[in-house]
């Protein structure tokens, strides 16, 4: 009470300020596990004190993982080997296979880019907030830039990662199919900035929180820390949101694009799952297991929780025409943005469970937060990039009938 | 070290009190897509007309907000999307260069014709298009005492902006004789317009000659052949002594019909540089890769003593090649029609989309188009012209 009365008092700007910094507190307070605090405390510090990523000029993160040479050139990993075959046989290019002579328009009605109740007019107009025709088209169009301005600059991470991941990993066909991820990353940085360049014409600053969890996996010396915030936190949500993009939008060259990505992203997380689940499994003591089961967790939340588009309300809002608050009551209630935050779980929860990261001992904590309903769904060693593909088509076809 | 280790700190602190002390960091920054040149410009449908049966007008405005400059009589090259298949056509201005910040340009259906069928048929405000252009050099001389123009069908659009664009020019006193023939004239677009033009101002004749008889308008019945064209022009006074008088006749429709003019022009001993023709020949698809080589194949570009070396895909024209790879070459309507990408081929061979606007001379002088070129094997071409 005395804390919004005093808030009130204050100009917007530093309202917002203040409320920022409370925010950021919270994450650090909410990390329970004192290891997980040391090792996402600091980049969280770079990123959501300091805005490193929004310095306006580029990022330095120094690595510290070791190259692991093997002059033996083993091949002990069969399902390695045999995503490597796959990924060199599913190569495609992004310049000549995008049909990118079709025109865009972001505030198409027929082609829409998101669809239509993405947001929840009425919660905006309870916060006091009319936008016309015009204005929700403009803003489907920021949050569409958005989204897609995220997907890329988590590409960029998850293609260093991938370079990394490839000298640091230990099993040699592991490295040979990390080889093509590196490529796969490569195009898909390609391919989202053009998107952004020459049809939505806008490039979003890098979110904190994905700008903290890309720090903190950079600057890891453990490979497999990389692996698992990459591969499966990172690589998995993405997917999920891809997925969710891919079957919701209206625009044929973005849906074309996201389909390329999925099937290759398919790739990755297998990947992901077949070698963390060799190296939980048979190479972690117990306390570093339980160390990696509680990051996850961690990282999970913040990206549930943390991912409020607060660069679409300083671009809107900010300035005193909607609060922080307010704005994540918008961002928290719109139906679009529900259905991404279950969409993204529903393909990561499984895939932890797949490398055992998912013990009794954590499952409680995941059912507090209400994502053990995707406990059942399969993980990505079990799917296809086609099947997945195929399974969005159908969903997609049933919401429309 | 230390300067820049404090200067980082400084930056650090300014951020970490943000909107406190400083505006805060733009949410996005403005990307401007990069010129791809063979794309185009994106073009915007402001609005539809249907100046006549089975034609529709387009006007196109940049969808940037840049005006869209042109002289009367040039064409643009339209790259259209139907059924998933980017087509390109050129469409001559039908509007005056100047009279808004857009162009018009008039499609006729022709049977069978893809493109044109589908704009026709569903061409709507607000759709978005891809533009290249302008181009041609179909261009009236400025200072003239007459100026003849013959239209056949569809090739009236060029004729129209010549015609639009001269009689704003309130200074001009020359003399403008329109010839224009059709198949009736519920086909014949721009019909009225022009003789509503040709009451209000008397430096204009028009003569209309339909197949058809029948109409509100005034015209003659029968088809553009040499006798028709001769009395026509003799009835407009356009074919009299030059009595040292500056004349230039235009002509533009298709071919049988510009030969037949032509002939007719000669017997009343008109001067070949008198004559100037605008030929309309839309490549169709099926060329596109006759012969042409099934693997990449090498390319060296010679200009102003410089090579670059570089590799033609399959399928590709040595234009797109060349672009693809940063190499920039001349151009303009990217589909054979202005002579603008004209390269001579030193070595090896091509096929070409049939048909183009090259001349015999040009030709066998060893020029070839590099829009429309395609390799057949190993080939080095000069780019002559700045
Ligand atoms: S660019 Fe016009 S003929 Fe080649
Ligand atoms: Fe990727
Ligand atoms: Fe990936």
């Amino acid at each position: 009470m005395i804390k919004e009365a005093v808030m009130g008092a204050l100009p917007p700007r530093v309202r917002e300020q203040i409320d920022a910094w409370m925010e950021a507190m919270s994450v650090f307070a909410e990390i329970r596990d004192p290891k997980v605090l040391a090792s996402l405390g600091p980049a969280g510090v770079r990123g959501l004190l300091l805005h490193r990523g929004k310095q306006g000029r580029p990022t330095e993160m120094r690595a510290r993982h070791s190259a692991h040479f093997d002059w033996t050139y083993p091949s002990d990993q069969p399902e390695m080997a045999d995503l490597y075959r796959r990924a060199k046989a599913g190569q495609w290019d992004g310049e000549k296979d995008l049909p990118w002579h079709i025109s865009v328009d972001p505030l198409s009605t027929e082609h829409r880019l998101l669809p239509e109740g993405f947001f929840d007019l009425a919660v905006l107009e309870e916060h006091g907030v009319h936008l016309d025709a015009k204005e929700q088209m403009q803003i489907t169009h920021s949050l569409a830039a958005w989204m897609l301005s995220q997907f890329l600059h988590g590409e960029q991470g998850a293609l260093f990662a991938a370079a990394q991941v490839t000298e640091a990993v230990q099993f040699f066909d592991g490295k040979l199919y990390g080889a093509t991820q590196v490529v796969d990353e490569g195009r898909h940085v390609e391919v989202f900035n053009r998107y952004l360049s020459d049809k939505l014409e806008r490039l979003y600053q890098v979110n904190d929180n994905l700008f903290v969890i890309i720090d903190s996996l950079m600057s890891d010396g453990r490979w497999d820390m990389k692996f698992l915030g990459m591969q499966i936190m990172v690589e998995g949500l993405a997917l999920g949101a891809f997925g969710t993009l891919y079957s919701q939008t209206r625009e044929p060259l973005l849906k074309e694009l996201l389909r390329r990505v999925i099937l290759d992203e398919a790739r990755h997380v297998h990947y992901g799952v077949v070698a963390l689940r060799e190296h939980v499994t048979k190479e972690l003591s117990e306390s570093e297991r339980r160390e990696r089961e509680d990051w996850a967790f961690e990282v999970a939340l913040l990206m549930r929780n943390r991912f409020m588009a607060y660069e679409v309300y300083d671009e809107w809002f900010a300035g005193g025409r909607l609060s922080r608050a307010q704005w994540r009551d918008v961002v928290e209630r719109a139906p679009g943005m529900t259905t991404f935050r279950q969409v993204m779980f529903s393909r990561l929860v499984p895939n932890l469970r797949e490398i055992g990261l998912l013990s009794p001992r954590i499952l409680p904590h995941y059912d507090r937060v209400g994502l053990l309903r995707y406990m059942g769904e399969k993980a990505a060693s079990e799917l296809t990039g086609e099947g997945m593909i195929a399974d969005l088509d159908r969903t997609a076809l049933a919401r429309a009938a | 070290m230390l300067e820049r280790t404090f200067r980082g700190l400084r930056r650090d602190l300014r951020f970490f009190l943000g909107g406190l002390v400083a505006e805060p960091p733009p949410p996005f920054l403005v990307r401007h897509r990069p010129v791809r040149p063979l794309e185009g410009r994106e073009v915007r449908v402001d609005r539809v007309e249907r100046p006549a049966l089975d034609s529709v007008s387009l006007h196109l405005v940049d969808r940037a907000g840049e005006p869209l400059r042109f002289r009367a009589g040039q064409f643009f090259t339209l790259l259209v999307e139907v059924d998933g298949q980017l087509l390109r056509r050129a469409y001559s201005a039908s509007s005056a260069p100047g009279a808004g910040p857009g162009v018009e340009i008039t499609v006729r259906r022709v049977p069978g014709g893809l493109v044109s069928n589908h704009l026709v048929d569903h061409a709507d405000a607000g759709q978005l298009l891809r533009l290249l252009g302008p181009s041609g050099s179909f261009l009236p001389p400025e200072e003239l005492d007459e100026l003849v123009l013959i239209a056949g069908g569809s090739g009236i659009t060029p004729i129209v902006s010549i015609v639009r664009d001269r009689l704003t020019r309130s200074a001009e006193r020359t003399r403008i004789h329109v010839l224009y023939g059709h198949r009736s004239g519920e086909l014949a677009a721009f019909a009225s317009e022009l003789a509503a033009l040709a009451k209000t101002h008397p430096r204009l004749g028009l003569r209309l000659v339909f197949e058809q008889p029948g109409g509100e308008l005034e015209h003659a019945v029968g088809r553009l052949d040499r006798a028709t064209v001769r009395a026509s022009l003799e009835s407009l006074g356009a074919l009299g002594p030059r009595e040292g008088k500056k004349r230039a006749y235009m002509i533009c429709g298709p071919v049988g019909m510009m030969d037949e003019v032509r002939a007719a022009l000669g017997e009343a001993s008109v001067e070949p540089d008198e004559l100037f023709e605008e030929r309309f020949a839309s490549p169709s698809v099926a060329s596109v890769d006759v012969g042409a080589a099934k693997e990449p194949q090498p390319l060296l570009v010679r200009r102003s003593g410089r090579s670059r070396a570089l590799v033609v895909a399959p399928g590709q024209t040595l234009l797109e090649a060349a672009t693809a790879a940063g190499v920039e070459m001349p151009y303009s309507c990217t589909m054979g029609g202005c002579g603008a990408c004209r390269v001579k081929l030193v070595e090896g061979q091509v096929t070409e989309s049939e048909p183009t606007c090259l001349s015999a001379s040009e030709r066998a002088s060893g020029q070839i188009l590099a829009c429309v070129a395609r390799p057949l094997g190993p080939c080095t071409v000069e780019v002559e012209r700045p």
